[in-house]
């Protein structure tokens, strides 16, 4: 493979998104960022009324690769999740799992998780 | 597997002529360029150094002008602007808001330690406004510094018309070539061009040459002192086996080589239309003849580029993720832009080694790319 700044789960996810696309009627539907700032991610979730478990999550983004892959992570650690579990998840916990970002991608992941 | 390289303007490969030319001035004549009272091996390199500099200055038709030997467009810039306006000790200086970062940086600089610096704008295909720019000009004006092409739309300007208003309002003129030269003839004989930047990088030559080319009239304050190299006006030992390179890029140079690449590019572009949802932001006419930035809708360049390099595919992108400074390209946002389309651009620069072949393989490759990252976007609506 070429020689990238970006660890292997990040490519991996880069070009092989989990969970990519939108749901009917979806329960929640969160949009931040702009394709002016060049970061943009669409969640859309299914959340089961009573158990509050988030049933089904799916991403859209316009971004860079760091984006992409940090949009599909999150639906992967989310699903499955109450929606208070999913709300204390902590931004390094998603750099963790991405096996760490280069340095300057820092200020995308951490935009985009404190939204 | 070889790779497909569009990153000309960044660097081009030296032409195996041009190294050639270079090898014996690092095996055999490989003394310090000396004065005429110096041992044989250095008189033989000091030959080969006077004998370029009577070149380009015979190319350039530049009579009463030097040619002062940098290490690199950059520094040839930066003792331009720096020397130019050190000696004059205070005014403003007026520049096109789409210069290269070198220019822009020592603009930055230069505004830190007293200099008023005056932006001139550019239309939506980077043309320099000339009636703007006549009006930025007044009495205190030092210098005006407006590149001959642009690095990433590849847009010409018209030097003679920028050289002539200065020349009206009595004010130096610096161009800076290294974009441009030796693909457009510069004639400074018949332009009023006061210092003129050409680099060797982006024309088959090596990296670590440069000149400034000055005239004689024009003082300028030098940046680093040394033992009395380049008319005293740049210390240090010049890089000859680059500088004999350099030389023989541009002698080798030719029309064939320039309407080869120029073909390159149409053809290119030509084939890219097959892409729904694009947008060209460089000009067709009046513009480097291998230069084509192309914005791709509801997509981000870094995620693009990054899938054609693993392609094997080299270009580069004009979204802030790309950047050192996390800005979108200001050339891009300087022609009317809007950050989403900057941050959709990508530039392609061709030159005289790719072939069309490695274009249509290209076109292939971002028809599948461009649709992947279209179904990511929640920009994009099918249909």
């Amino acid at each position: 493979m070429a020689n990238v700044p970006y660890s292997k789960k990040v490519m991996d996810l880069f070009l092989n998104p989990k969970n990519l696309g939108e749901i009917e009627n979806p329960d929640a539907q969160a949009t931040e960022g702009s394709p002016a700032c060049g970061d943009m991610v669409q969640l859309q979730l299914k959340v089961n009324k009573d158990t509050h478990i988030i049933e089904d999550i799916k991403f859209k983004s316009f971004g860079c690769a760091s984006n992409i892959a940090t949009a599909s992570i999150i639906t992967e650690i989310a699903k499955g999740k109450t929606i208070e579990e999913a709300k204390s998840l902590k931004y390094s916990q998603v750099v963790d799992e991405l096996g760490g970002c280069p340095q300057l991608k820092f200020t995308v992941q951490f935009w985009l998780f404190n939204r | 597997m070889s790779r497909i390289y569009f990153d000309n303007i960044a660097a081009t490969r030296v032409d195996d002529e041009v190294l050639n030319a270079m090898i014996p001035f690092f095996t055999q004549n490989y003394a310090v360029a000396s004065s005429i009272f110096s041992h044989e091996d250095g008189i033989v390199v000091q030959e080969a150094l006077e004998n370029a500099r009577a070149f380009i200055l015979n190319k350039l038709n530049a009579k009463d002008y030097k040619c002062v030997f940098t290490s690199s467009p950059t520094e040839s810039n930066n003792l331009a602007l720096k020397g130019v306006c050190f000696a004059k000790k205070a005014g403003n200086i007026v520049i096109s808001k789409i210069e290269n970062l070198p220019i822009i940086n020592i603009a930055k600089n230069l505004q830190k330690k007293g200099f008023e610096i005056r932006y001139v704008g550019v239309n939506e295909k980077g043309y320099v406004n000339l009636d703007e720019l006549e009006s930025l000009i007044d009495e205190n004006t030092i210098l005006v510094s407006i590149q001959h092409v642009n690095q990433e739309i590849g847009t010409l300007q018209d030097i003679g018309k920028i050289g002539y208003i200065c020349k009206q309002k009595n004010c130096l003129y610096h161009a800076d070539a290294t974009f441009s030269f030796p693909f457009f003839d510069i004639d400074l004989s018949k332009l009023n061009i006061d210092l003129l930047t050409i680099g060797s990088h982006t024309y088959y030559g090596p990296k670590g040459a440069s000149a400034l080319i000055v005239r004689n009239s024009v003082e300028i304050e030098p940046l680093i002192d040394g033992g009395y190299q380049e008319y005293n006006l740049r210390g240090g030992m010049q890089n000859i086996p680059a500088i004999v390179g350099m030389q023989k890029a541009i002698e080798i140079f030719n029309k064939d080589t320039f309407n080869y690449i120029k073909s390159l590019k149409d053809y290119f572009l030509e084939k890219i239309k097959q892409i729904p949802h694009i947008r060209i932001n460089s000009p067709l006419d009046s513009s480097h003849p291998g230069i084509a930035n192309v914005t791709f809708l509801y997509i981000e360049g870094e995620s693009l580029t990054l899938r054609l390099n693993l392609r094997g595919v080299s270009v580069i992108t004009g979204s802030a993720c790309f950047s050192k400074s996390l800005e979108a390209s200001h050339v891009l946002l300087s022609c009317g832009l809007s950050h989403e389309l900057a941050h959709g651009s990508i530039r392609f620069s061709f030159g005289k080694f790719n072939t069309f072949d490695e274009i249509d393989k290209t076109i292939e490759y971002l028809k599948e790319d461009v649709a992947f990252l279209r179904r990511l976007s929640p920009l994009y609506k099918e249909g």
